[in-house]
């Protein structure tokens, strides 16, 4: 390594670090915002005094949040969700994505597989029918109509089929005459060797799965089985409902309810486990996001 | 049966007569699901109390159906935590003896197939039910969605059946609003659901002032627009917080500031009684001059009030983001005192002000009307419909459905003797959202009502005959009341029912506010399919004139593109129905 | 052998072609209800059929010509800022030596990208109203406060700068990727040569990303007719309808609040209809000008 100890690498030293700490502060300071809401009082933060910082500092919002039955039921729905549709996708991904990586030498059928997964990618029929389908395989209802529609997810797909592309050929090749087939190829070399792609791929999987609200509104019967963001998107907008119409009852309900310190605690709880999970597999990305390869 | 493209209109005009007129017209022809014989429909009237059910002409509104029947509910759960439904250990809203109740007293075995949470998510589903034509036996739905399935043939027709079975206690209180709900259910001379009412007076806009700061400025309360404007200005530039700092404002503002015809006139921080003060209706179907019915946003007198509100917005009394605000953010205003003064209505008390009086203990908020170029005060009311309960085309016993909303309607009124015992006797009576068809009737005129309740209660005077819940609550509010306004300060959290029902009902009935309505609540065919657009370009329109971003004269310009981009279509289509 | 082999392949396709087939491709006879007078009591098989009368319609909107431009326009900014900003990134973090400094600026940069619009909307509404924290900056530097969220001078801009805000990070991503694969020796041959840490930017890291950098805007031509739906859904309002409003919103409202199937999903399939050219276009561009494979 050759260092330098000219005074205008200094200068630059300087500036890029302020650049990258300003821009670190510019995403971080929203959410410390969020943080200082939900250590505050009801009272200071329905007038606006909360910055970065909690005004007369208090747990209640959290205490409500540990109370909650249904936050935690939708909470372990979600956890569900994520293991199982993860592990589908997990699954699915590598199958695909193997299959479709190898050179149309070898698999002349490649090329018609890859557009036909490209074509769901883009054309939709539309919410309504999506329901009907649903509703027609008895899948209402169920934990598997939230994770077996996105079981194959393109996206990932395409990201992992072109690191194994990557990989050098010389390996399979080699394989090839020691007689390994197909799947012992997949499993026991190209799987150990795309471990950052699939390790990123997996948390695209996790975070898609953790994120998604819509679905659970849409093909669920029971608010029992909601999963977390669409518990959290039921009660955040809620919030913005129009007032007219209301009976006396609804209106003293609506005034507990517009609670935006247990909304605050609510939405940091459930950002945890991506907290948690995210700068653990966050050291992939830069190896494991292959969006496609140029061929020298 | 399905049928034409066209949905056919709904009638203001219908004379009150007609629903008894339809149902003596279809008694004979259709009806042809229903299993209940035809008999003298005044039979109905007298049944209450009839205590064999086996001796069955079977009218009886209180008497089981003929076989066990398993009825299927979309239940949307409300927004809120189990708290608030009041529900005893064990029991949820899809279990609760309420349901148990329903199934001995009618032999009906209550089911929630689809149960969803929260109103959102309920209007969704809702719609996403009738676009793939896959309804539950019974449900609740809003106005549009009503409409929607007459059009497509969903529903059951009701007439006889309410006719038979709705017990005289629910037809008494269909009739507070004085029917406009069920004329407005009616369509086609066919009745195909239980409406909840609008209630009167709910959504009248109020100007609620700091009285003590009005007093600190020596100002006298308003009562047109240019005494508010003057009050607003003074807040504004007098620092009326005494600390020394220009940090108040004049009026907050919301972005739904004008009712349109999609939206209900905003409830908060709305700018409609300004309108209303010009006489100007936006979003509404007025009476013209020359006797056929005109939209309301484009009527020289909306031009009036426009001129105002951009001389307001000029002198700063109207915030310059008020399009972009969000009710919680002008509520932030109140609740933090920045703001003195705002649009709201009679119960405001509750929210924000109980806010508003726990950062500033000081405060003294009164409500007051603006009278408009007549010297009257009037106000739009809230769409005089509210949500109905329905029953799928098809369904053996649709009775079924209106006997619940008459148990429904007991326990509502208080009185569940009369359905033949309380099922929680002993026990607080838990919400009426725990019923299974939880169908919101209370009596249109309940805001004056509970008005005169309250304060009768806190003299000690004679109080109005109602339920026993209800009369122990104007008991509560009035005990608190007579405490006065400054015990109620120092103890905020009984602080917000008794100043609503209170101060904030007293501006109405002192200047007997004049209720208005639109002259047509339906959905034309043209309007199905260009309102959206029109509605974008009049909140468009009257944005760029408030703002100054247009002169004043750009309203006219407005005016032409409404009519040619399909106004003119659909006023003409309006009045063709209103004549019919 | 290469038979046997492929039998293999389209064993392991199986789930994919299961699941897509029933979920996407199944579904897709929905599209039906963009050439009917769609009736839900008759269902989507038997409504009457009124051929391209829906899509003469849609033309015929007087707003749907602004609403292809506000698409268009802001999700051409949005992908040339964003790889502008990933791009500067890049070359900057590129040059950091300290370890823990350069992860923990990553981790930071790089977490927007997972947080729902649901939740980002609100925290964004909150910053940038009049009162809100940047106004309050830019009053303290003497900057009149701006109306960001409500004027349709600002508003693309607005959903443009908060894209780039979430995206940045996560778009340097492949960047970062392509300068670790340059030749370290590079650098060295040009400092023996004299040459500082920002000419060696300039003159060896960026020229090491340039394909890349083509590369990438080609496979975002795709992109131009998605501007970021839920994003938009959950910022705009009826003040900036002009500038806002975009295919995506107009669809979601079309087709399940508004009862007006037939115009969603009309608007809907021209979209995918010009998102599948788009597609095809860029992966041809790249694969005879770049000698590159997307897919």
């Amino acid at each position: 390594m050759v260092k330098s100890f000219r005074t205008t690498d200094r200068v630059f030293d300087v500036i890029i670090v302020a650049v990258l700490t300003l821009l670190s502060l510019s995403t971080l300071l929203p959410l410390v915002h969020i943080v200082a809401e939900s250590f505050s009082d009801k009272a200071a933060v329905a007038g606006g005094l909360v910055t970065f910082y909690p005004r007369h500092f208090t747990l209640v919002a959290y205490r409500a949040v540990m109370s909650d039955h249904a936050f935690f039921r939708a909470f372990l729905v979600s956890v569900e969700r994520v293991l199982l549709g993860g592990g589908l996708q997990f699954a699915f991904t590598i199958l695909t994505a193997y299959a479709l990586s190898r050179p149309t030498s070898e698999f002349r059928s490649r090329n018609a597989y890859m557009w036909i997964l490209v074509f769901t990618m883009i054309f939709s029929g539309g919410m309504i029918p999506f329901y009907l389908t649903i509703r027609d395989l008895h899948l209402l209802d169920t934990m598997a109509a939230l994770v077996l529609p996105t079981a194959v997810p393109v996206f990932n797909v395409v990201v992992l089929m072109n690191f194994f592309k990557s990989l050098p050929k010389e390996l399979d090749e080699a394989a090839l005459i020691d007689g390994a087939g197909p799947w012992y190829r997949m499993v026991s070399l190209y799987v150990p060797l795309s471990l950052p792609s699939i390790a990123t791929v997996t948390l695209f999987s996790v975070v898609g799965h953790w994120n998604a609200f819509f679905d659970g509104m849409l093909l669920m019967n029971s608010p029992d089985k909601y999963p977390l963001q669409t518990y959290l998107n039921q009660i955040i907008v809620q919030a913005s409902q129009p007032q007219s119409h209301l009976t006396p009852d609804q209106i003293k309900q609506l005034s507990q309810l517009s609670d935006r310190t247990v909304n605050s605690a609510k939405i940091l709880v459930s950002l945890v486990p991506i907290l948690i999970v995210y700068p653990f597999l966050q050291r992939y990305f830069v190896t494991g996001m292959t969006l496609g390869s140029v061929k020298e | 049966m399905p049928k034409t493209s066209w949905r056919k209109p709904v009638l203001l005009a219908m004379p009150a007569m007609l629903l008894a007129l339809a149902a003596c017209s279809s008694g004979g022809s259709s009806d042809s699901n229903s299993a209940s014989p035809s008999a003298s429909p005044s039979a109905a009237e007298s049944a209450s109390a009839s205590a064999s059910a086996s001796a069955s002409p079977a009218k009886d509104p209180w008497g089981p159906l003929p076989e066990k029947t398993t009825v299927n509910i979309f239940k949307v759960e409300p927004d809120g935590g189990p708290d608030f439904l009041a529900l005893p250990e064990g029991e949820t809203i899809t279990n609760n003896r309420y349901i148990k109740a329903i199934d001995e007293k009618f032999n009906l075995d209550v089911k929630f197939p689809i149960d969803v949470k929260g109103g959102a998510a309920g209007e969704e589903k809702g719609n996403l039910m009738i676009a793939s034509n896959d309804i539950t036996d019974v449900m609740i739905v809003g106005y549009n969605q009503y409409l929607q399935m007459i059009d497509n043939g969903m529903l059951a027709d009701l007439t006889q059946s309410y006719n038979d079975y709705a017990s005289p206690q629910m037809k008494e209180v269909l009739q507070t609003d004085g029917g406009k709900a069920l004329e407005l259910a009616t369509v086609d001379g066919k009745l195909y659901g239980i409406p909840t009412m609008g209630t009167v007076h709910n959504s009248d806009p109020l100007i609620w002032l700091r009285k003590d700061w009005l007093d600190k400025l020596g100002l006298q309360p308003p009562k047109t627009v240019d005494d508010l404007v003057a009050i607003l200005k003074a807040f504004k530039d007098q620092d009326p917080d005494g600390d020394g700092k220009a940090d108040t404002i004049g009026l907050p503002g919301v972005d739904k500031f004008a009712k349109t015809s999609a939206d209900g006139a905003p409830a908060f921080y709305g700018y409609d009684a300004i309108f209303s003060a010009f006489k100007a209706y936006t979003g509404t179907w007025v009476k013209g001059s020359d006797g056929t019915v005109q939209y309301g946003s484009i009527q020289p007198q909306t031009k009036d009030a426009l001129a105002k509100l951009n001389e307001m917005y000029q002198a700063g009394v109207i915030p310059k983001d008020f399009a972009i605000m969000k009710n919680e953010q002008a509520s932030e205003k109140v609740a933090s005192n920045t703001a003195g003064a705002f649009f709201g209505p009679w119960w405001a008390g509750w929210d924000p002000l109980t806010s508003a009086i726990k950062n500033d203990p000081k405060a003294d908020w009164r409500a007051y009307s603006l009278l408009d170029t007549d010297g009257k005060s009037r106000s739009l009311q809230e769409t005089p419909i509210g949500s109905i309960a329905v029953v799928k085309k098809g369904f053996k016993y649709p009775e079924a459905m209106i006997k619940m909303v008459n148990y429904g309607y007991q326990v509502q009124l208080d009185d569940p003797a009369v359905a033949g015992g309380d099922p929680y006797q002993g026990l607080t009576m838990p919400n009426w959202q725990t019923l299974p068809v939880p169908l919101a009737l209370w009596r249109a005129d309940s805001v004056i009502l509970d008005h005169t309740g309250v304060v009768a209660a806190s003299k000690g005077e004679e109080l109005p005959k109602v339920g026993a819940a209800t009369l122990q609550n104007y008991k509560t509010q009035g005990g608190y009341w007579s405490k006065g306004l400054d015990w109620l300060r120092q103890n905020p959290d009984s602080y917000g029912e008794p100043l609503s029902r209170v101060y904030g009902v007293d501006p109405i009935v002192e200047n007997d506010t004049e209720p208005v309505y639109s002259e047509y609540y339906g959905v034309t065919h043209t309007m199905e399919q260009k309102m959206t657009n029109l509605d974008k370009l009049e909140i468009d329109s009257f944005i760029k004139i408030i703002t100054g971003e247009k002169p004043l004269d750009y309203f006219d310009e407005f005016v032409s593109q409404w009519k040619k981009l399909g106004g003119d279509q659909i006023t003409k289509e309006v009045n063709e129905a209103l004549e019919k | 052998m290469r038979n046997k082999l492929a039998i293999h392949y389209h064993v392991m396709l199986i789930p994919a072609i299961v699941i897509l087939g029933l979920f996407s491709i199944y579904p897709l006879f929905g599209l039906m209800i963009a050439f009917e007078d769609f009736k839900p009591g008759r269902g989507i098989w038997h409504s009457p059929f009124v051929g391209w009368e829906n899509f003469q319609y849609v033309f015929m909107l007087p707003d749907i010509k602004q609403i292809f431009y506000n698409t268009v326009s802001i999700a051409i900014m949005k992908i040339v800022f964003t790889q502008l900003f990933a791009i500067v990134f890049a070359l900057l973090l590129n040059e950091v030596k300290n370890l823990l400094f350069k992860k923990t600026v990553q981790t930071i940069v790089y977490l927007p990208h997972f947080i729902s619009w649901v939740l980002l909307g609100g925290i964004i509404i909150n910053v940038l109203s009049l009162d809100g924290i940047v106004n309050e900056a830019l009053q303290a530097i003497g900057i009149p406060p701006i109306f960001f969220l409500g004027s349709n001078h600002w508003f693309p801009g607005v959903m443009v700068g908060t894209h780039v805000w979430q995206e940045f990070g996560f778009s340097a991503i492949v960047y970062l990727a392509a300068l670790t694969g340059i030749n370290p020796s590079l650098y060295e041959a040009a400092a023996i040569d004299g040459a500082g840490r920002f000419k060696r930017l300039l003159h060896i890291s960026l020229p090491g990303i340039t394909a890349t950098i083509i590369l990438l805007l080609t496979l975002d031509l795709q992109n131009v007719l998605n501007a970021g739906f839920e994003q938009i859904l959950n910022l705009y309002n009826p003040m900036v309808y002009q500038s806002g409003d975009i295919i995506d919103t107009y669809v979601y409202r079309a087709g399940l609040r508004e009862f007006q199937y037939e115009l969603g999903t009309a608007v809907g399939l021209l979209k995918s209809a010009v998102s599948f050219v788009l597609i095809a276009i860029s992966y041809f561009l790249a694969s005879k000008f770049a000698n590159y494979r997307i897919f």
